[in-house]
């Protein structure tokens, strides 16, 4: 009995010391490089031949790969003059139909719940939604508790552009609808989805996917859009956009 | 137990765990701390390969491995140590005294009830944090939450099955040796 009550205090202190007086970032600080290794690797093909040369040579296809994906990063910020963080992708996770992904940074670094993530072209690829001291949790826009506010943009018959807004949630797998559009307006293939400003910390414009696919039920009082994700879905290297 | 072998197994959890985080290519239903969990209460067992392995040191590596898997995860703490916790406890009272650890047939069948309870128990807690509004949604169960659960349950169950059979294995030629 007394060995259970100490156990069970040693147990009480141990969670108070890393949930709540932040122990945990000792975990990401000491993890967060050997994670970034087993993620970024993963990906890359697999070298049989243990040449020195052949090895420099592929650690300098790696670089050239990196700089050209944060090129394309930085052409796209500076177009848009945002404030933005790069991030990388170290780990993410999946239980009872919630999907997240990990990135490493943080609160320290100016990131706060709500910001809108994008990828080296500006194409939304999610929000963040918990953040620590050093790292933060991305909701991807596929997760089925995504839930943000777009609009679609488009030019009717008579040449004018016309602006219908809905709500993008994800659905099975990847899947990723729009919903709650009216039935009368005429939305076409290829139209443009974009984030239409009214969500909290991500402001309007950002691209999001184009209509792929448009559900029209009989008796419905709105239409869903079944959206074509445009983003890339090895992205390893993210942008955070700031307010 | 030898304390060094223990601080090993420790480490190795933490390993699995990066795993299970960080490699992108991992299958989103398994859970390889649980798997070690199980496999460990299976074959630590008297009269088995691992005759040394108590369970309470079963039970502090399901503690270590639910905090690790809570400390990386979007939900609030204590999810995975508590399904952990008790899915080690339940396996151990309840669930292993029922069977001949000796046959497949039952190990397997240990795999299966073993990973139901940890994903009912998931799914439990998680709606207890719903209620108590510590977590903003609920599970949706549609077609694609059902076919994870069950691929979940089978995937888990099958690992369990084979790395108890590579520890017996292992077990067996070590002994030989010796």
């Amino acid at each position: 009995m007394r060995k259970a009550v100490i156990s069970f205090i040693i147990f009480v202190f141990l969670f108070i010391l890393i949930f709540l007086l932040k122990g945990e970032n000792i975990f990401y600080t000491s993890l967060s490089p050997l994670q970034r290794l087993f993620y970024g690797q993963a990906e890359d093909e697999f070298i049989a031949n243990n040449l020195y040369l052949e090895l420099e040579d592929t650690k300098l296809k790696i670089y050239q790969a990196e700089n050209e994906l944060l090129k394309r990063h930085l052409n796209f910020l500076e177009t848009t003059k945002d404030n933005f963080i790069l991030a990388n992708i170290i780990g993410k996770g999946y239980e009872i139909g919630f999907d997240w992904f990990i990135i490493d940074r943080g609160q320290r670094d100016g990131v706060k719940n709500g910001l809108a993530i994008v990828d080296e072209k500006g194409v939304l690829i999610g929000t963040v939604v918990k953040v620590k001291d050093t790292i933060a949790y991305l909701r991807p826009i596929f997760d089925r508790h995504s839930s943000i506010s777009a609009d679609i943009i488009w030019e009717s018959s008579q040449s004018d552009i016309e602006i219908v807004s809905g709500l993008v949630q994800g659905e099975y797998g990847s899947t990723i609808k729009m919903k709650y559009i009216p039935l009368g307006k005429a939305v076409n293939l290829g139209d443009t989805i974009i984030t239409s400003g009214l969500e909290k910390n991500i402001r309007r414009g950002i691209i999001i996917g184009r209509v792929a696919a448009i559900d029209k039920k009989p008796n419905a009082i709105f239409q869903e859009i079944v959206i074509g994700p445009i983003f890339n879905p090895n992205f390893r290297i993210v942008s955070i956009l700031l307010p | 137990m030898n304390i060094l072998k223990f601080i090993l197994l420790i480490f190795f959890t933490l390993f699995l765990m990066i795993l299970e985080i960080s490699w992108p290519n991992f299958p989103r239903s398994l859970s390889f701390i649980l798997i070690l969990i199980i496999v460990l209460l299976i074959e630590g067992s008297q009269d088995i390969s691992l005759s040394n392995f108590k369970p309470k040191y079963v039970l502090i590596l399901a503690i270590f491995g639910g905090i690790l898997l809570d400390i990386y995860s979007i939900f609030p703490p204590g999810l995975f140590f508590l399904a952990l916790l008790a899915t080690t406890y339940i396996a151990h009272r309840f669930i292993l005294p029922r069977f001949s650890l000796a046959s497949f047939l039952s190990i397997f069948v240990i795999g299966i009830l073993s990973s139901l309870v940890y994903q009912l128990l998931i799914l439990i807690i998680s709606y207890l944090y719903y209620f108590l509004n510590l977590l903003e949604a609920r599970v949706i169960f549609d077609r694609f939450y059902w076919t994870i659960f069950w691929q979940a349950i089978i995937g888990n169950s099958l690992l369990i099955l084979i790395f108890s059979l590579a520890v017996r294995l292992i077990g067996a030629k070590y002994k030989k040796l010796r």
